[in-house]
């Protein structure tokens, strides 16, 4: 089982390598916004000082070139290794499709 | 407001100079009425001159969807946003050790919205602000063609300061409280003076190289005892120009929820597909009453959460999973969120596994916030 962390509706995921093919994703100012509550104006983010987001069509990843700190307005914040995760956002069923959890 | 009593080690009398300053700051938030126009740009043109910028042109807006909107329509004659961290007053070690809790100082606006502001106030007065903006645009070049500055290109981001940010405030004049005849606190505390003006004097803040843009103060503002916006019988913040919202706890709803409570239904909970406000919903609502009213039935608990299951006559059954945030609010409560999953779960593990596309045994997050 790989380590994965947990802040909300968000999972961090550890995977050994930045899979092929990504690009990356703009950051924010110099914050790595990995979501946004459409209703509260929160977002789970990371400074741009060592952290950078890349996706491809499996999803979003996330690289961390040093020590860093995932914040949120609502939740304690998570400090995380150097390394590269799998950024997972929650989802809900519905009976036609599946949709990502928006807060 | 942070715990600054865990982050100095002051003595009884330091704690109470530093108490009085941040509920002073604190009172701030709910400033309504004139704006001390003066008072404002005297102080802005004070931090650029700190910076050595010439005095910013300067734009007031009457509301935050006009702040919003206005810096794009200026976008070519301003330049890279400027005071990023408008907070961080001084580069010192001190204030570096707090840029943690800065990040958290700072609100963007989601993508989305941009088209959400613009359907509610309705294309119409959007595009006579527009119009506005481009005369006043026209006025700047030309102040600026006299300042000799050059035009650059404009970056996207809105990064809008204000009040809510400024709770901060505490925390930096902390270490000057407490070294007051410091030189270098004193010069901190003139610069979180300039901060603490803009902070009452204005509702909120874009700043660019060569230029402020200002929100006035709301008619209205309230909150709830942890400072969150919040009212229950109209909206938590207004300004002049009408433009309104309401909140509960911090969250923006739909104004309907708040003048007419009696409206909400089980179907209107259950159809509403943003989490956070179907939590508002059920809480409005009363969660035991929304359990009980919407026929479901607990068929699971472990310490994940509780499956809850509805059995509908000629459909598939509704499974949900009642989680509770690992996170304490303010006032020590935990938020309850409850998530539909597919009809073929049986745990409450299983279910929050689901949710982030894993199976029940691979979920198991070494920290959870």
């Amino acid at each position: 089982m790989n380590v994965h962390f947990r802040q909300g509706d968000v999972l961090l995921i550890q995977i050994d390598d930045m899979p092929p093919d990504t690009v990356p994703v703009e950051p924010d100012g110099d914050r790595v916004v990995l979501a946004y509550g459409e209703v509260t104006g929160h977002a789970h983010a990371l400074s741009t000082a060592g952290a950078a987001l890349y996706e491809n069509m499996d999803g979003r990843f996330l690289h961390l070139v040093q020590p860093s700190s995932l914040v949120h307005e609502e939740h304690s914040t998570i400090d995380l290794a150097p390394g590269v995760y799998r950024v997972v956002r929650q989802r809900e069923y519905t009976p036609r499709e599946v949709r990502f959890v928006t807060d | 407001m942070l715990p600054i009593e865990s982050t100095f080690d002051l003595s009884e009398e330091e704690y109470k100079r530093v108490q009085a300053h941040a509920e002073n700051l604190f009172s701030g938030w709910t400033q309504t009425g004139e704006n001390d126009v003066e008072a404002v740009e005297s102080a802005l043109i004070r931090m650029y001159a700190r910076e050595r910028h010439p005095a910013p042109y300067i734009v007031w807006c009457d509301s935050p969807w006009q702040l919003h909107l206005t810096p794009a329509e200026f976008g070519s004659v301003t330049d890279e946003s400027r005071f990023d961290n408008a907070c961080a007053p001084l580069n010192d070690p001190i204030t570096n050790a707090f840029n943690r809790a800065l990040s958290k100082a700072q609100l963007t606006w989601p993508p989305t919205w941009q088209a959400r502001v613009i359907q509610r106030v309705g294309p119409q007065k959007v595009a006579q602000w527009r119009e506005a903006c481009a005369r006043a645009r026209l006025l700047m070049t030309a102040k600026m063609q006299m300042d000799r500055q050059a035009e650059a290109d404009v970056d996207s981001t809105n990064l809008v300061w204000g009040r809510w940010a400024a709770d901060l405030l505490p925390v930096y004049a902390t270490p000057a409280l407490a070294l007051a005849s410091d030189d270098w606190a004193q010069e901190l505390l003139a610069q979180l003076a300039d901060l603490y003006t803009l902070r009452t004097g204005a509702f909120a803040f874009v700043f660019r190289h060569c230029a402020v843009f200002i929100c006035r103060n709301p008619t209205v503002v309230k909150i709830d005892a942890n400072a969150r916006l919040h009212s229950d019988d109209g909206p938590s913040l207004q300004f002049a120009d009408g433009y309104s919202m309401y909140c509960w706890a911090g969250v923006n709803i739909d104004p309907e929820l708040v003048l007419n409570p009696t409206s909400l239904t089980v179907d209107r909970i259950e159809s509403e597909p943003n989490i956070e406000l179907r939590r508002v919903m059920i809480e409005k609502y009363g969660t035991a009453r929304y359990i009980e009213d919407s026929g479901a039935l607990v068929v699971a608990e472990d310490d994940c959460g509780v499956l809850l299951r509805k059995e509908i006559p000629g459909d598939e059954p509704i499974v949900i999973v009642k989680v509770v945030n690992s996170t304490a609010e303010p006032d020590g409560t935990y938020k309850t969120y409850f998530l539909r999953v597919p009809p073929y779960i049986a745990e409450p593990r299983e279910a929050v596994a689901w949710t982030f596309g894993l199976d029940s045994d691979d979920y198991a997050p070494k920290l959870q916030t």
